[in-house]
């Protein structure tokens, strides 16, 4: 049990700071400098990333396991027996995690309307603008092909969860940044996006302090 | 070759499934949006002022269609709009004045105290000693009433003030709003008569940091037949329950600060003639033998 725990939270510290989707692995550099303008947007940004990045990692999850893998637990190899060996994961992986991120996504917002429209209100805006986003895709990848190791179920929806946390920080942190700029006085060249990919950039490098803390 | 058919079956049937999926949840958790709302919200501008006093059009369509608020709140749509609505929900509009808003500020040669190089906009500069004016009432004239204005109606002249172009301006009150200095008021159009100044300063003293203040002489006071305007605080108010826009205030004013509409300005077209009281005031005003500074100094 205490080894699990550990490692949950190798993986939470690993994806919010070491690995920042932003910061580290430039992920996700469309939201995080579209909507880092006021804290009150970013927080909204960085709270609907963070409900699809669990929802996808643990969606790709059973898609990686049970379509893509060859194996015995393929669904499609009882019908066709070749995949059994195989498998599809060169193949399908990008085409169908955006299919079922896509589907999960708009299924989500559709039941959300029904069932608690505050929720809606304040999610509502931000859901349609990530589901093909790069840093949503990036999570399911690292969760399942590109992992270091086989993650079980648990494990991929944490690493979701953590990107998804990580990614809130780096906005949180950006649109403060970006508040005070505002009233700052920015030679002209250097205003609106130039700066924030500066601010961006030296806040790459703080993270890069984190580098080697831990191992995952 | 069993890859690329593999391929396509398992797609086919996710995207089966998923389609499938999609489209049993929108029949089963569909939310049934009342089309009122959608025909409002499509005959407002969608400018999104929030003059109507609700955050948004979208929230107005909606308090509109379902919660029976008044129809005749669109500032910028005007009467047009507000019969629009009124045929939509089947109510009849109410006619509602237009209002627009008002500068309370006529600064002339108000020197700084104090030489201000930090963020250039009114309310940073307020921040500091409530700014770098003399007159601490006045006008800044950073302009952040021009930056908010979403219809363009103020400019900011070279005498450093802000004007509100009346034919433009849409009285959603974000000039009120941001001013740190509340120098802006938002009047019906039937009120034209202003006292432009602010200062609660004695009249020695406001007359020494400008040239334009209110000196609470009581000259108004005393000249109004309706008892409408009072000096309180060192400043005239007109209590506009009373006023009734008649000028002799205008008049007798020695600083030259209550003021209508057209003093100075470009007649607005439109709506301005309807003002025939207020266009023979005007008119009067320069021959009217009014006591402008130079010549009370002068007489003094």
């Amino acid at each position: 049990m205490t080894g699990e725990m550990n490692t949950l939270l190798t993986i939470i510290i690993s994806v919010v700071f070491v690995n920042n989707f932003v910061l580290a692995r430039f992920l996700g550099l469309c939201p995080f400098l579209g909507v880092s303008q006021k804290t009150e947007s970013a927080l909204g940004m960085g709270v609907a990333v963070t409900f699809v990045m669990t929802l996808a990692s643990a969606a790709t999850w059973f898609l990686y396991n049970y379509v893509l893998l060859p194996g015995e637990s393929n669904l499609f190899g009882l019908m066709l027996p070749g995949i059994k060996e195989t498998g599809m994961v060169d193949v399908l992986k990008t085409i169908s995690y955006i299919l079922v991120i896509a589907a999960l996504v708009q299924f989500v917002e559709t039941v959300m309307k029904k069932t608690s429209p505050a929720l809606y209100e304040g999610l509502g805006i931000y859901l349609p603008l990530i589901t093909t986003n790069c840093a949503v895709l990036g999570v399911a990848l690292l969760g399942t092909t590109n992992a270091t190791q086989h993650l079980n179920l648990l494990e991929a929806s944490v690493q979701g969860f953590g990107a998804g946390i990580g990614f809130s920080i780096a906005m949180l942190l950006m649109s403060g940044i970006r508040e005070r700029l505002a009233v700052v006085n920015v030679p002209r060249s250097f205003q609106g996006i130039p700066i924030a990919f500066v601010c961006t950039a030296l806040m790459a490098l703080a993270f890069m302090g984190f580098s080697g803390m831990v191992s995952w | 070759m069993e890859t690329v058919l593999a391929a396509i079956v398992s797609m086919g049937f996710l995207g089966l499934f998923f389609g499938f999926g999609l489209a049993v949840a929108s029949e089963r958790f569909r939310v049934l949006v009342n089309p009122k709302v959608e025909e409002v919200g499509n005959s407002l501008p969608g400018i999104n002022c929030g003059a109507c006093g609700y955050a948004g059009c979208g929230k107005y369509a909606q308090a509109v269609a379902l919660e029976g608020a008044p129809v005749n709140l669109c500032v910028p749509g005007g009467e047009e709009i507000a019969e629009k609505l009124g045929d939509i929900m089947g109510v009849k509009a109410e006619k509602r004045e237009r209002r627009v808003a008002v500068l309370m500020c006529s600064a002339k040669n108000v020197k700084d105290k104090f030489h201000y190089s930090g963020v250039p906009n009114c309310r940073a500069a307020f921040l500091v000693q409530g700014g770098q004016k003399n007159c601490e009432y006045g006008c800044l004239g950073f302009g952040d009433c021009a930056v908010v204005c979403p219809t363009k109606a103020i400019t900011m002249l070279s005498n450093g003030l802000p004007e509100v172009k009346e034919n433009l301006c849409i009285a959603c009150g974000k000039c009120a709003e941001i001013c740190p200095k509340n120098l802006y008021k938002v009047l019906p159009l039937s009120r034209y008569v202003h006292v432009r100044c602010m200062s609660l300063d004695k009249g020695g003293t406001a007359k020494k940091k400008c040239d334009n203040p209110c000196i609470a002489c009581m000259k108004c006071q005393k000249a109004c037949p309706f008892d409408a305007i009072h000096v309180t605080n060192n400043l005239a108010v007109i209590d506009y329950n009373k006023c009734t826009s008649c000028g002799e205030c205008v008049k007798v004013c020695p600083t030259n600060i209550i003021r209508t509409y057209r003093d100075g300005r470009p007649a607005v077209t439109g709506w301005v003639d309807q003002w025939i009281g207020m266009a023979m005031a005007a008119k009067k005003l320069p021959e009217g033998g009014r006591a402008t500074p130079d010549k009370a100094e002068q007489a003094a």
